[in-house]
């Protein structure tokens, strides 16, 4: 199999494995990746949260406080009051893009390199631009809102409404689907020592600071529809 | 290549709400509840503090609000006593001079009865150690001895006088 050929290959996400309802649920490796990364999260929260006090807490507790704590002010600090209801979602979709992204280092795909994942987030998080704008302009309102500044703009505030989850998503997808594909290649070419060091930019840093862009790009869409 | 179908889109979404609904439960809502909880446990504290702090300056304000009424009542008390002495003082020089007239007037009549007696006719000295008598009887608290001895000095000068001995 040539280059060319194994890229493509990376692209298609394998199924994991099928209901068999009617004609069979193909769920792909994304999805079963997802659930681990979850169930993990589920059972470190529980873990990192046992047994919490309010007085004398312990190194754990403090630990635990101070990321939580420093968390919702590095989502929540660009937004107004009025956004500050969705900061706890925003911080649950850093936390799993900061998993997801970074979880290249142990040699398991990224859900964030199957398209379905980025596409789904994006959506979710330009539904939740909408509703917010919707909760606190009510609907005539937020109708209205398309044509600010003025009535021409009309038509590309609503090219926005596609454009937004739009480049989100494909910026997400992009950045992480291209940083897998560099680490194989280099993997391919150089297979040792080389492929360690740039793991920490493409599967660390990238996949944190693209996790990073994506939430703090969300917040801006909130801050500006609650405006 | 780049394959989209919708069963495993809507399972990625119904993941990212579950894994919201579990970071939120289990993460955002028992760290952000315990930090508001320890904070509600220190406005209670704080709170406390400064009732305790008004309680203990209304007992401050009201202690001495006692002690200038208790100074008060000692001043006013202090002057009552100071008047009721005065007043006794004063009952006191007024009975004790009223005894000593009774007893300036017991020794004149004394005096006249000696003179009398003795069908001499007093001269001023006589007079005069009657009055210094009486004097002496009224200021002085002398013994039953002592009067008696004056009587008998006054006598007896009243005797020599009245004899031409000096």
């Amino acid at each position: 199999m040539d280059l060319a050929e194994e890229l493509k290959a990376e692209l298609e996400i394998p199924t994991a494995f099928t209901i068999p309802i009617g004609k069979g649920i193909a769920i792909n490796q994304t999805v079963v990746i997802t659930w681990c990364i979850i169930a993990f999260l589920f059972v470190l929260f529980l873990i990192l949260t046992r047994g919490f006090v309010t007085k004398n807490p312990g190194r754990r507790q403090l630990l635990v406080e101070a990321f939580v704590v420093w968390i919702q002010d590095l989502v929540g600090g660009n937004m107004d009051e009025k956004g500050k209801k969705y900061v706890p979602f925003l911080c649950s979709i850093l936390i799993f893009l900061g998993v997801s992204n970074t979880i290249g280092i142990f040699n398991i795909a990224p859900p964030t390199k199957d398209l379905r994942t980025t596409v789904a987030l994006a959506l979710m998080s330009i539904v939740l631009v909408q509703i917010a704008g919707i909760r606190e302009k009510k609907i005539g309102g937020w109708l209205k809102s398309f044509a600010h500044p003025i009535k021409v703009m009309l038509p590309m505030n609503i090219m926005e409404l596609l454009i937004k989850p739009l480049s989100l998503c494909m910026r997400l997808f992009g950045n992480i689907f291209a940083a897998y594909v560099i680490m194989e290649l280099v993997k391919m070419v150089v297979p040792v020592v080389l492929p360690a060091a740039l793991c920490l930019y493409f599967d660390l840093f990238d996949g944190l600071l693209q996790a990073y862009v994506f939430v703090f790009l969300t917040s801006l869409y909130i801050n500006e529809a609650v405006e | 290549m780049l394959s989209f179908d919708l069963v495993n889109f809507i399972c990625m979404i119904i993941n990212i709400l579950i894994l919201f609904l579990i970071a939120k439960k289990f993460l955002f809502g028992r760290v952000n509840g315990i930090i508001e909880k320890r904070k509600e446990e220190l406005d209670t504290a704080f709170n406390a503090a400064d009732k305790v702090t008004q309680e203990a300056q209304s007992n401050r304000r009201e202690y001495q609000l006692q002690l200038a009424e208790f100074e008060k009542e000692r001043s006013d008390r202090m002057d009552e006593a100071i008047k009721e002495a005065e007043a006794r003082k004063n009952a006191i020089i007024e009975e004790a001079n009223a005894e000593a007239e009774g007893l300036i007037k017991d020794a004149r009549n004394e005096a006249e009865r000696i003179r009398s007696v003795a069908g001499i006719d007093h001269d001023k000295k006589v007079e005069e150690l009657v009055f210094d008598v009486a004097a002496r009887l009224a200021g002085q608290a002398i013994s039953e001895e002592a009067n008696s001895e004056l009587y008998d000095k006054f006598l007896s000068q009243a005797t020599n006088s009245n004899t031409g001995k000096e």
